[in-house]
């Protein structure tokens, strides 16, 4: 007995010694947490203390980002619609397919410095990154699943009740740590490496001498709305698009009158990965959308003001200044962003 | 020399630990006992026009005052932000205090259980029907506040404080099929969050004693929901999804669905 013993334990102390020179060395830690950028300005969410960003909780974020788990025939998942290469917008899609091919009413939006963000969606109808995911996961036409399904799908997995588990610290899975993760992800997906950033932070020949024309006018034309550093103000504008009769935008939300057909400022960070463009993906190229500033801007009650300054509706651009402005546009492409390894799917 | 020095700090390091035991004895006084605390029961009792309620999908066993015949299959509610007050004014808040209360055939949920309420004679129960501005402006929250109990708008943030579904068939215009009555509102225009204070009739109270269990008897009658004050007809108004002019009007009467009947000592 004595013997079996310390045979026992010479055996534990062989398979402790042997389990601890399998761990290969980890690869240097690529993984740098969430990092306020030094021309940004304070984000909006940035973890909490119920939810700090770990590596662990970022790459359990990115595993339900690429699930289609998530969905109700297991077809869709969030990187369906949200596509790297398009600054995680929905390339060459107006509105996208969701489950059974049916189709939304919105230009998927690209992911990308959510964490500055107050309010999600072209609406504006959610108001916490934590709670953003529950409405295309439940949507009818998009992953088309309730949380109680997927909850149930995610605590039947060995693997993601583990991964959880290192995360959270507890059993079984939540709804709360599911979209705690998804947050995690989200928040990571900085863009503030195009070349316009090089530029703004100091490095003057990051840009062309047309670049820095169209730059000029941009700032005189378009930065009203599309302001600072993040290219938006965030707030809702009526831009003049004719009406697409499906929906009036803000109104759905507030049902004010005075909200009638505005829309979210978009930030114009990687617009020319995100195409195409408008909250119903009407225009296919940035040459449309100028164009429709410049000429096709529609009066109504609630069209924003400064699309009507000096009783002129739109804003005056010549050929010349749109091209010049379009190639300002291209060096908001962050391709360090869209690139990154840390966001495509594992 | 050095045995001396030892010695003295020993002494030292004594009398300093010693007095200063001692001044923590003068100043601090004897130390709280723990608190003894027992528990209320708050029991909902559903009816109709103090008829007993319950959900059905198929037999019209009510009628409001505008010909509606009706069943409800679906009836859920927030009551959160619980408090017990004694005639003297104080005060127990339950905390982290949300409830669902859920007249579902599978999984009834009428009846909390709310302990850690110091003893004492209690004469008012209040609580909110909803849920406070702060979690719905906080993100992802957990237990029955989580958004997989599907009391949670998706597309325009925001709890839904008070379900109820069901079908109807007007007896005077002969229509008839399904309503849906989704309400919430936390901020703006269109709030629906109430705020229902009930106390024990006939002068009486709710005693609490260390580890025991009394409770209060509340009356849910749902018929105020069409007429208290606000007049609302199921054939007039099938479907409220959002906070807006008619969920308030509802809100508005939902307030006045609670009184507090009796309670067990």
């Amino acid at each position: 007995m004595d013997k079996l013993k310390k045979i026992g334990l010479w055996l534990t102390i062989v398979f402790l010694h042997y389990s601890c020179n399998q761990e290969t060395p980890e690869p240097q830690s690529t993984f740098p947490g969430f990092v306020v950028p030094s021309h940004f300005p304070a984000p909006i969410y940035s973890g909490t203390p119920n939810n700090p960003i770990t590596k662990e909780g970022f790459e359990l974020g990115r595993r339900l980002f690429y699930d289609p788990i998530t969905s109700k025939d297991s077809t869709i998942s969030c990187g369906t619609c949200h596509q790297s290469f398009a600054a995680f917008a929905n390339l060459d899609h107006p509105t996208s397919h969701g489950f059974n091919g049916l189709f939304g009413t919105r230009n998927a939006p690209p992911i990308q410095n959510t964490a500055w963000m107050n309010s999600f969606m072209w609406d504006g109808g959610i108001n916490h990154i934590e709670v953003l995911p529950v409405a295309p996961l439940t949507n009818p036409v998009e992953h088309n699943e309730s949380l109680k399904n997927i909850l149930v799908k995610l605590n039947r997995q060995p693997s993601y009740r583990d991964q959880f588990n290192q995360v959270f610290k507890s059993t079984p899975i939540t709804d709360q740590q599911m979209l705690y993760a998804y947050a995690q992800f989200m928040t990571m997906m900085v863009s503030s490496n195009s070349a316009y950033d090089s530029y703004v932070k100091g490095n003057t020949t990051a840009l062309s001498t047309r670049e820095i024309e169209g730059m000029q006018l941009f700032n005189a034309k378009c930065s009203a709305c599309h302001s600072g550093i993040l290219t938006t103000d965030g707030s809702f504008r009526n831009n003049g698009l004719k009406p697409n009769g499906i929906e009036t935008g803000r109104m759905q939300i507030t049902l004010e009158e005075s909200d009638r057909n505005k829309f979210k400022v978009p930030s114009l960070r990687n617009i020319a990965l995100t195409r195409p463009y408008m909250h119903d993906g009407r225009f296919n190229t940035l040459e449309k959308v100028l164009n429709h500033y410049s000429e096709g801007v529609q009066d109504s009650p609630t069209l924003d003001p400064i699309l009507k300054s000096n009783g002129i509706l739109g804003i005056p651009l010549t050929e010349d200044e749109k091209q010049k402005i379009i190639s300002f546009l291209h060096t908001l492409t962050d391709y360090s962003f869209v690139n990154n390894p840390l966001f495509q799917e594992p | 020399m050095k045995n001396l020095i030892l010695k003295l700090s020993i002494i030292l390091s004594l009398s300093i630990s010693f007095s200063s035991c001692k001044d923590k004895n003068d100043d601090d006084p004897v130390p709280a006992p723990v608190q003894a605390t027992g528990t209320i029961k708050l029991k909902f009792d559903h009816m109709f026009e103090g008829e007993s309620f319950a959900l059905d999908t198929n037999v019209f066993h009510y009628k409001n005052s505008y010909g509606d015949s009706l069943s409800f299959y679906k009836l859920r509610y927030y009551v959160s932000n619980i408090k017990f007050k004694k005639a003297d004014g104080t005060v127990y808040a339950e905390p982290e205090s949300y409830h669902i209360i859920d007249l579902n055939p599978d999984a009834t949920n009428t009846d909390l259980y709310i302990s850690g309420i110091p003893v004492g004679d209690y004469t008012t129960v209040e609580f909110v029907l909803g849920v406070d501005s702060t979690r719905n402006v906080s993100g992802a929250q957990t237990g029955a506040l989580a958004p997989s109990n599907g009391m949670f708008w998706s597309w325009s943030t925001g709890y839904i404080f008070f379900m109820g579904e069901g079908k109807y068939e007007n007896d005077n215009d002969g229509t008839s099929g399904k309503f849906v009555y989704h309400v919430g509102g936390f901020s703006g225009t269109f709030k629906g969050l109430q705020t229902i204070s009930l106390t024990v009739p006939h002068s009486g109270y709710a005693r609490v004693a260390n580890g025991a269990q009394s409770s209060m008897h509340l009356h849910v009658d749902i018929e105020n929901l069409f007429n208290n004050p606000e007049e609302i007809s199921i054939h007039g108004l099938k479907t409220v999804h959002m906070p807006n002019a008619n969920s308030v009007k509802i809100s508005n009467n939902y307030k006045n669905m609670f009184s507090l009947d009796h309670v067990h000592n």
